[in-house]
Formats: C-alpha cells, sequence, structure tokens
C-alpha cells in the first residue's frame, strides 16, 4: 500500500501513518504553531496535551489541511493529505456545528459516507445500513430518528464517533471527544477506540485532562506552540515536561 | 383576456415564492439570511449597468448584469469580514447600501430607461401579463413565466442533483471538505443560484418580496421540521401559499400585491411561531409550565417525606412559609397531590405519603 521511496523512508512510514516536518502555522501575524517535526504512530492511542491557546486543534487541522500551514509539510502514509483523504476520520468539537440542523442522528453518521460516495451519488440502502451498524457501535441505535439537537451532550459526541467509524479510515484525528461528557460515553469511546487500536489504526486525541493521560494513552504529544516533548507516555510523560509545557507562557511573559 | 391576466399574475408569484422559498432554506440554515437581502438590492447595480450596456433591457444582459453584481457583493463582503474586525452582518450593511446606491444613482441619470426607484423596490407584478417573449416574432406567451419557470427547473435540478453536497457543507464544513465534496465551491454555486433568483424575481416583484420569499417560509418550515427534505418542501408550499392568498387579499382589498403577498408571509409566519406544534411559543410555554409542575410535585413530595416524623409537619398552610410559594400555588398543588392520592391527612390535618407517593419520591430520587 505505502509508495516506498527509499529504504529509510520505508521503514519510518511502515511504523508511522502520519509524517509531520518543520510545521508552522500562523493565524495572522500571531505564530500558532512553530517548527514542528512530529510523526504519529500507527496502532497507538495517543494524546495531545498543552494549556488553552497552545496550538493543540490547530495541530490536528493542520494535518487534515483545514487551516493553512505556513510552512512545513505533513503525509500521511507517505502521500499528501489531498491525496489520502479517505485514511483519515475527523471528529471536531462539539460545538463546531449547528445542533438545530434538521436533521436526526442516523442522517449524520451516514454523511461520514458521503466521501466514499464521492459527487453526485445518492446514499442508498448501503449506506444507511452501515450507518445504522456504526450508530449501534456506540449504543445509540434507539436514537436513530432522533433531531440531534435532542440528544444529551454525550450522546451528541457519540453520533459523531460513529460517523467517523462509518468513514472507516486509518487514522482518527479527534478534538477533545471527551471534555464534558458523561462516564457512559466516556467509556464507550475508550472501548471503541481500543478496538480500533488493535486493529493497527492511529488515534490522535485532544486531551484536556492530565491525570487521565498514563491511563488512557500509549503516547504524549505535549505542545505549547513548540514542540515540547513526543513520546511513549513511560518515557515523556514526566513532571519535568509537563513544567515545561505549561510554564511557557510564563516564560513568555517574562521575556 | 380577464382570465388569463390573473393566471398569470399569480403564475409569475407561485414561480417566485418556488424559486426564492427552495433556495432561501440553504440561505436561513447557513445563518446568511441577510446575504439574500444584500444580493437583492444590490443586483440593481448590474441590472442598470447591463441596461446601458446594450441600450435596453434585454433579459439575458439583465441577467448577467445581476448575477455579476451579485457574485461581487458576496466577494466584498466576504472580504471585509475575513480581512478584519467586521463581523458578517457590519459587512453587509455597508457593501450593500453602497451599491444599491450607485444603482440608484444610475437609475436615476437614465431618463431614456424604463427603470425607476419604485419599481426596483416594489416591483411590477401589475404588468406582467402585457410583458410577452416573442419567438421569431410569434406570441409566445408571458416573459415572465417563461424566464422564472427556467429558473425553477434550474433551481430545482441544482438543489436535487447536489443535494448532499448542499446538505453537508451546510452542516459541516470540515467533514466536506475531508470528503473531498468542496465546501468553497458548493457555496460559490449557491450563490450563483441566489444572485441569479434574486435578479430573475427581481424584476417581477422587486427587491422587498423577494427578501420576504428568500427568508420567511424557509424560517417557518424551520420551526415545523425536523428534516431538511421536509423543510424544503414545507417551505415551497408555504410560499405559494403565501402568494395565493396575497394576490387575492390584494384584488378584495385593492391593494399593492407585492406588498400584500409580503405580509401574508409574515403574518404565516407570526402565526407559526405562536401556534406551531412543538416549537410554537404556546406548545413551548405548554411544555415548560408542565415540566415545572412536575418538578414542583417532586419537590413538594420530598418535602414532605423529609419533613415526616418531625416536629414541623407539613399541611397546606405550612407551604408558603417552608417552600415560598404563593398560597394559591401551595392550595394548587396540596389539592392536585391529594386528588392523585400521593398523600392523605392525618388526624392533625398533616400530610403523609400513601404507598403511591412513596413511589413517586422514589422515582424523584433515582
Amino acid at each position: 500500500m505505502d509508495q516506498k521511496s527509499s529504504k529509510n523512508n520505508s521503514e519510518v512510514e511502515n511504523e508511522y501513518s502520519v509524517i509531520i516536518k518543520n510545521l508552522s502555522v500562523t493565524y495572522r501575524t500571531e505564530p500558532a504553531l512553530w517548527n514542528i517535526d512530529l510523526n504519529f504512530p500507527k496502532g497507538k492511542m495517543i494524546a495531545i496535551v498543552g494549556p488553552n491557546g497552545a496550538g493543540k486543534s490547530t495541530l490536528v487541522k493542520a494535518v487534515m489541511g483545514l487551516v493553512p500551514i505556513t510552512a512545513g509539510k505533513v503525509s500521511i502514509f507517505g502521500k499528501p493529505y489531498s491525496k489520502n483523504r479517505d485514511k483519515v476520520a475527523y471528529v471536531p468539537q462539539r460545538g463546531s456545528v449547528d445542533w438545530d440542523f434538521p436533521t436526526d442522528a442516523l442522517d449524520v453518521v451516514e454523511m461520514g459516507l458521503y466521501g466514499k460516495l464521492g459527487w453526485f451519488r445518492r446514499p442508498n440502502s448501503k449506506t444507511r445500513d452501515l450507518a445504522r451498524e456504526c450508530l449501534d457501535k456506540v449504543g445509540l441505535s434507539n436514537y436513530a430518528d432522533r433531531q440531534i439537537g435532542q440528544l444529551s451532550g454525550g450522546q451528541q459526541q457519540r453520533v459523531f464517533l460513529a460517523r467517523a467509524l462509518a468513514q472507516d479510515a486509518q487514522i482518527y484525528l479527534m478534538d477533545e471527544p471527551l471534555n464534558g461528557v458523561d462516564v457512559i460515553t466516556e467509556k464507550t469511546i475508550l472501548s471503541i477506540l481500543e478496538n480500533l487500536k488493535k486493529e493497527g489504526k492511529t488515534i490522535v486525541m485532544v486531551h484536556h485532562e492530565l491525570q487521565t493521560v498514563d491511563k488512557y494513552f500509549d503516547w504524549v504529544v505535549m505542545v505549547n506552540r513548540n514542540l515540547i516533548a513526543n513520546g511513549p507516555i513511560k518515557e515523556v510523560f514526566t513532571k519535568i515536561n509537563l513544567d515545561r509545557t505549561y510554564q511557557e507562557k510564563q516564560r513568555i511573559s517574562i521575556q | 383576456m380577464e382570465i388569463s391576466s390573473d393566471l398569470i399574475i399569480i403564475g409569475t408569484a407561485i414561480l417566485v415564492a418556488a424559486n426564492c422559498a427552495s433556495i432561501g432554506v440553504f440561505l436561513v440554515l447557513r445563518k446568511m439570511a441577510m446575504m439574500s437581502d444584500a444580493i437583492s438590492h444590490s443586483v440593481l447595480l448590474g441590472i442598470v449597468i447591463a441596461v446601458f450596456a446594450v441600450g435596453g433591457r434585454e433579459p439575458v444582459a439583465v441577467i448577467v448584469g445581476g448575477v455579476l453584481s451579485g457574485i461581487l457583493t458576496i466577494s466584498l463582503v466576504e472580504l471585509l469580514y475575513r480581512s478584519g474586525k467586521l463581523k458578517q452582518d457590519s459587512s453587509i450593511g455597508i457593501i450593500f447600501p453602497f451599491l444599491f446606491a450607485i444603482g440608484v444613482i444610475l437609475v436615476t441619470q437614465a431618463g431614456n430607461v424604463h427603470i425607476d426607484v419604485q419599481h426596483v423596490l416594489y416591483g411590477s407584478i401589475e404588468f406582467a401579463p402585457f410583458d410577452t417573449l416573442y419567438l421569431d416574432e410569434l406570441d409566445i406567451g408571458s416573459k415572465s413565466i417563461w424566464v422564472l419557470g427556467i429558473l425553477a427547473i434550474s433551481n430545482v435540478s441544482f438543489i436535487v442533483i447536489l443535494y448532499k453536497e448542499l446538505k453537508i457543507s451546510t452542516f459541516d464544513k470540515s467533514l466536506a471538505l475531508g470528503a473531498g465534496l468542496m465546501p468553497l465551491l458548493v457555496h460559490y454555486l449557491l450563490m450563483i443560484m441566489v444572485a441569479t433568483t434574486a435578479v430573475v424575481a427581481f424584476e417581477s416583484v422587486g427587491a422587498i418580496l423577494v427578501i420576504a420569499f428568500f427568508i420567511v417560509p424557509a424560517s417557518a418550515a424551520f420551526l415545523l421540521t425536523d428534516r431538511l427534505s421536509r423543510m424544503l418542501v414545507l417551505s415551497v408550499f408555504l410560499g405559494i401559499i403565501s402568494a395565493v392568498i396575497g394576490y387575492l387579499f390584494a384584488l378584495f382589498a385593492d391593494v399593492s400585491i407585492s406588498g400584500s403577498m409580503a405580509s401574508i408571509t409574515g403574518i404565516i409566519f407570526g402565526l407559526i411561531w405562536v401556534f406551531g406544534p412543538n416549537r410554537g411559543l404556546i406548545s413551548r410555554w405548554r411544555q415548560v409550565s408542565k415540566q415545572r409542575f412536575e418538578i414542583n410535585l417532586g419537590i413538594l413530595l420530598t418535602h414532605i417525606q423529609k419533613e415526616l416524623g418531625s416536629d414541623r409537619q407539613v399541611s397546606t398552610s405550612t407551604l408558603s412559609n417552608s417552600l415560598g410559594w404563593t398560597k394559591e400555588y401551595s392550595e394548587k398543588l396540596s389539592e392536585f397531590i391529594q386528588e392523585q392520592k400521593f398523600v392523605e391527612k392525618n388526624t392533625q390535618g398533616n400530610f403523609i405519603l400513601t404507598d403511591i407517593g412513596l413511589k413517586k419520591v422514589e422515582n424523584y430520587s433515582n
């Protein structure tokens, strides 16, 4: 599946699904991410942590080209994102869509399949069945025809996960899916992600709660505009790195 | 002649309504309703320039001019609010009066061209029957019906063919982008359809009615349904109903046709807003007061259970003191819990929970 240009590259590509090189993103004149070099390994649960405004969401969005990249390169299985869109599923923050939109839970999940359908082709009984299956996986089959605004926050988040499952991707990029959700939702999401991980998929999650990082994840990316640390939890999730990540802002203000 | 001119006017109005109300659904859902306001005014500039350029009201030139000025409006508005601090509503408020005003200046300079500002705002649907289209000098019927009919076919095809693409890009732009369904392209195609619809409809019914038909039926439909497909159908239906009732009212009261149609869209919206099922004002108020009642019932029963066996036992008269409710409300609830057999009165006239009441309290504490 992978394009092997040289031995060295192919080795890296066998191990990592996303390779980020020299990535910088600037909003107007504010640098949001500065010269990030980072690879996401396959078959791992990866947490992105950092203080507010550290560029966590931006990092995830930059991988998908949802924000303009000022410099650097992102490759997904050795190709630019535009050539490998179907390998990536994105779960945005819940607030990014209008939940009053006239649609139901099943329909939102089915939208995850629109990319595979491509232009002009209509959803059909096959996509409907697949969407139903995914909704079932997140425990919401009884809510299929519920207008999405009438679901609880946790249920909405699970609908988003079901939509990502429908995309049947290799890489799952998620922006704080556990933020403010109920216990059932958190358990459901984690157990589904655990299974995806076992299938060798890459799961990248912007995560807020530091206490649960070592419990839920194998790998951590610590970011505060710059990349502070990146690696297996046991090696890099240390007090020193945490201090460096969360004190960065202070350091800037002292300067 | 009398009947057929009535039919032409009503047919024109129905087609305008259907065209605007269908496309309007996406404007409302994209929170771009005011963009239709901007476009339907600023098309004047394009129309006037087109009329100057070809020396007459050549329909194709007029449409092209109008669409171009519509796109100019959208681009300038987006340029403004993407470039700095200004919000979209302010950007719209800056751009369209400016373009419209230039149009107005040009119109007043155009002594030899038959456009006037009155016509621009209120249209001249009354004259639709007298404006016929000729094909090789053969009279093939009302121009407005032909033009609007072709527009209706294009709008319906646009929505049917790109239904999925329109839906996904309206609901979640990032998902559409990830799916390779180019939300920006879809956005501009939609805006071209809005501009075309605005120009063509504007010719017959004027700027104000165009805005009413773009925004009001779609908003009313939004209050009535939870499905996009139904919202589209309902919006068109409400638009058409407003057009027909508005026309009949105008005939009956001998008032402006477009004015009365626009008023009817507003009245129908108002009725749905107040009386609509589920999301109507009254039904929402009922739901809320029903929930409040349930909650207060729970508070009361829990309160009775808590005080049971203490020396502060509960009766109707203690409620306004202990729970802060009015005397009337305390009496009303006390009566209700006795009727429902949640409580009985003991010999001192204090409430004690029955088995049914105890079960009810358990439900609340879960």
